[in-house]
């Protein structure tokens, strides 16, 4: 009993010094970027991630001090994590646009199905703690309401435990969907950033392939199999092909 | 006269074979008095020709030399013929100070024997008022049996010598055309300048004296024909494209060969043998290796290259709204002054801005190009205030220490105050009047996020762990321990009513028994009270009500709501009314509490079938 309630108290205090260290990292870095030490920051900023602790902020400001140090893959990489951290971070997203003018490769997206597109605009409202968090929120209103339905004395208490009821048990269903969506997401990572100069896509998974098209760094990519060193990728105009795995970097 | 010819003739061809029996002797010429700074010639004439040697004398120098030439001549006097052959040569040479000059006797080398000509001394006086131009025109070619020499080294060319080999773009060369000539030539058809591709030319005069100089033993008179200072403009290897030109060279005519053995005499240039022939003449390539600039170019470097200086000046500190004033930037020193671009001048967002304007002094000295570059940027200022124009930096390359050098000014500052418009350019330009977008100076990324909200554990999901799970877990255990609580206290309250309910008549019987009692004894006032609880109580209980919250609203309401007849409540109300009206009024009569007694058996009656 006593050494459970030690290391409770070892793990919560361990916790709250990762949690100083990381904070005073992150001001590190401010510092160092301010003073223009881009590459420095970054290190800085690295050593909070090497401590398994992130935010959108942080890989925010990496952003940032990887396209003041002229590394536009690193900072779509970096933007695009903090879009996955927080995403409603408003300033990565425009930055992220900003970034994009400088990037060589121009392509046509294929127009997504608006169902979809709704779908992930509506699960990319809130990030994953708060989806997870309203749906259990809803999830106990639910069942108030189902307590109202079957307990009310009156017809109106009745009534308004169905309806709500139905109501929010959709709704719950709904961010409990994108709360899975987003934890997929951060389990097997699909998305993925060029990050060397340029890539020559194969067309198999080895150097034999036929080249078939050119990509350059910063361009954002799905990935799909995984072949030894060789990734399948796709981009969103549709082409598919490989490239090997240390060319990209898995958002 | 033509036998008399014919005899010199014969007597000229044998003269050769007693020429060579001569004995062999040099003797040394010169003017007996010079002027210091005069030239002179210093002959030594002699009968064979061989190699000279003349030592150096203190006092004096060879401005050129030696020329050598030969002669042959016969003289025929008194019936009496000599024949002489003459090898001379000549030096040009000067003497530099006053007092009587020695020349010590010269050496001569004719095949393995040793000459000694005599010496001379010379009188040098005073220098002359008027200095004898160094410039020697036209080259004296003495040996013009040179050009008919074969298999020798070619007696003419041409070189383009350029000072170095290695530059950095930018970088100032001197590049010279140089012939190399040892006839009388001179080129056909003026000489055109060397294109020199792929960089920038600046023509300086070349010095027209000839000089001599012996090259592999030959002596040849060289020109520099064309003086350039060269400016690369790209880097890499940079190749002087060979550059032909047509020169006339005086060449032996051969005629055609007879039996006549005097033939050769004739050949004698002397006797016109010789004629001039256009030649094409090329120079060899040469390659000049171009350095690009070394990494790490300050801001501020525009591709100035050498050594530079930079100021720069505001044309008025304080201006009127719509007034034009510009910064003047001036940039001087030695380098590629015609190739520098304007430096870079942030204006003050808000004024009208336009192009600079440039003007050069371009000019050489010592073969290097110098000047100044004049920049001048004019503005026009819109708006009232007081800017600021941040330093000006200038940046240059110095392939001397190979590095980059910068200079920066302070910063300018300069009042607008408002004016009354413009009359110079005839538009008033009044503030507020044209509505002005706010323009975007320059775009960039936003800034960094000062504050971080709370950093989470990375791949931290709650919907991962069990916990998120489980609280949805309890939260329904709780829900139906919550409803099967409820559900035990609604039916529990339901049962109390359902007893409530059956014992309802009983009670309303047991009531009216006893208000029956009372009234059969003619207690009136206890049985009016006994009737109305009766009534009341069977309300209450029937209706699941607790007797302090019954009213007639109430039970007027519940009644409607269970579809009792109106006229059934009516006759609750009259009785209820009835039994309160009798209770305290001071006479009771008995008819009137058999027919209330009767009436409220009937009514509880009724009640019982309607309410359930």
């Amino acid at each position: 009993m006593k050494r459970t309630f030690l290391q409770i108290v070892f793990m919560i205090s361990s916790c709250v010094t990762i949690l100083a260290q990381s904070d005073s990292a992150f001001a590190d870095g401010n510092m160092l970027y301010s003073e223009g030490n881009y590459e420095e920051a970054i290190s800085k900023y690295q050593d909070i991630l090497d401590d398994g602790m992130e935010s959108a902020e942080l890989y925010y400001n990496m952003g940032n001090a990887a396209f003041r140090s002229n590394k536009i893959g690193y900072s779509v990489v970096y933007y695009r994590k903090a879009l996955k951290a927080d995403p409603g971070f408003e300033p990565a997203a425009q930055n992220l646009k900003y970034v994009s003018l400088y990037l060589e490769d121009k392509l046509e997206s294929v127009p997504e199905l608006f169902l979809k597109r709704w779908k992930s605009q509506f699960f990319n409202i809130f990030p994953l703690e708060v989806w997870s968090f309203i749906s259990i929120a809803l999830f106990v209103l639910t069942l108030i309401c189902l307590l109202l339905y079957v307990f009310g004395s009156f017809m109106w208490v009745k009534k308004t435990g169905f309806y709500l009821g139905i109501i929010s048990l959709l709704i719950m269903v709904l961010s409990l969907s994108a709360a899975v969506n987003h934890h997929k997401n951060v389990k097997h990572p699909d998305k993925a950033v060029i990050i060397s100069p340029s890539v020559v896509v194969k067309s198999s998974p080895s150097d034999s392939g036929t080249d078939l098209f050119v990509l350059h760094e910063g361009t954002d990519l799905i990935t799909d199999d995984k072949v030894g060193e060789w990734i399948e990728i796709k981009i969103i105009d549709g082409r598919v092909g490989w490239v090997r795995s240390k060319t990209i970097e898995i958002i | 006269m033509k036998f008399r010819i014919h005899i010199l003739f014969i007597i000229a061809l044998f003269s050769g074979i007693q020429l060579s029996a001569q004995k062999v002797q040099f003797v040394a010429n010169a003017p007996g008095t010079v002027k210091v700074g005069q030239q002179f010639q210093y002959t030594i004439e002699g009968n064979a020709k061989g190699n000279i040697k003349l030592p150096s004398v203190e006092g004096m120098e060879i401005l050129q030399g030696p020329f050598s030439s030969f002669s042959t001549s016969t003289q025929w006097v008194n019936g009496k013929m000599t024949a002489r052959t003459s090898n001379s040569y000549t030096y040009v040479c000067r003497a530099n100070k006053e007092g009587e000059l020695k020349i010590p006797p010269a050496t001569i080398k004719v095949k393995k024997t040793e000459y000694v000509s005599n010496e001379v001394s010379i009188q040098v006086i005073g220098s002359s008022t008027s200095r004898t131009q160094t410039n020697n025109t036209a080259t004296t070619v003495s040996d013009q049996g040179a050009a008919q020499t074969p298999g020798e080294s070619e007696p003419i060319y041409l070189r383009v010598t350029p000072s170095k080999r290695e530059v950095y773009v930018g970088e100032q060369l001197v590049s010279e055309l140089k012939i190399y000539t040892r006839v009388q030539t001179r080129p056909t058809g003026g000489l055109k300048d060397i294109p020199y591709e792929g960089f920038y030319k600046h023509v300086i005069d070349p010095d027209q004296s000839s000089q001599t100089e012996i090259i592999k033993g030959e002596q040849y008179v060289t020109q520099v024909l064309q003086r350039h200072v060269l400016i690369p403009q790209k880097s890499g290897k940079m190749v002087i494209a060979p550059f032909e030109s047509e020169w006339t060279l005086p060449q032996r005519v051969q005629r055609q060969r007879t039996d006549n053995p005097f033939d050769d005499f004739f050949d004698d240039p002397f006797f016109g043998g010789v004629q001039n022939v256009p030649v094409k003449i090329s120079t060899k390539p040469v390659t000049i290796n171009v350095l690009p600039f070394p990494e790490g170019a300050p801001n501020g470097f525009t591709g100035g290259v050498g050594s530079l200086k930079m100021n720069a000046k505001l044309s008025a500190g304080s201006v009127k709204e719509n007034d034009a004033l510009s910064i003047i930037v001036t940039v001087s020193g030695t380098g590629n002054i015609s190739l520098l671009g304007a430096p870079k001048v942030d204006f003050p967002p808000d004024h009208d801005v336009y192009e600079p304007t440039r003007s050069e002094k371009v000019n050489t000295s010592g073969n290097r190009l110098t000047g100044t570059v004049t920049f001048e940027y004019p503005m026009v200022a819109r708006h009232a205030g007081k800017f600021r124009i941040s330093p000006i930096a200038f940046a240059w390359f110095d392939p001397a220490t190979k590095k980059y050098n910068t200079v920066e000014t302070e910063e300018f500052i300069f009042t607008v105050e408002k004016g009354e418009g413009s009359e110079q350019n005839g538009q008033i330009y009044v503030p507020g009047m044209m509505a002005e977008d706010v323009e975007n100076i320059g775009t960039d990324i936003l800034d960094i996020q000062r504050t971080s909200s709370e950093f989470a554990k990375i791949g931290n999901s709650p919907i991962s762990r069990t916990t998120y799970w489980i609280s949805y877990l309890v939260f329904f255990i709780l829900f139906i321990l919550t409803g099967g609580l409820l559900r035990i206290y609604f039916k529990q309250k339901a049962d109390v009513r359902l007893t409530k309910n059956r014992k309802a008549n009983k009670l309303a019987r047991k009531r009216l028994n006893t208000a029956d009692k009372a009234r059969k004894t003619g207690k009136a006032e206890l049985f009016f009270e006994e009737t109305e609880k009766a009534i009341w109580g069977y309300l209450g209980d029937k209706l699941g009500l607790e007797l302090s919250s019954l009213s007639r609203d109430k039970v007027i309401e519940i009644l409607e709501s269970k579809k009792v007849q109106e006229e059934v409540s009516t006759e609750l109300f009259r009785i209820m009314d009835d039994c309160e009206f009798s209770r305290y009024a001071p006479t009771q009569e008995k008819s009137n509490m058999d027919s209330l007694y009767e009436d409220a058996v009937k009514l509880i009656n009724r009640l019982e079938q309607r309410i359930q």
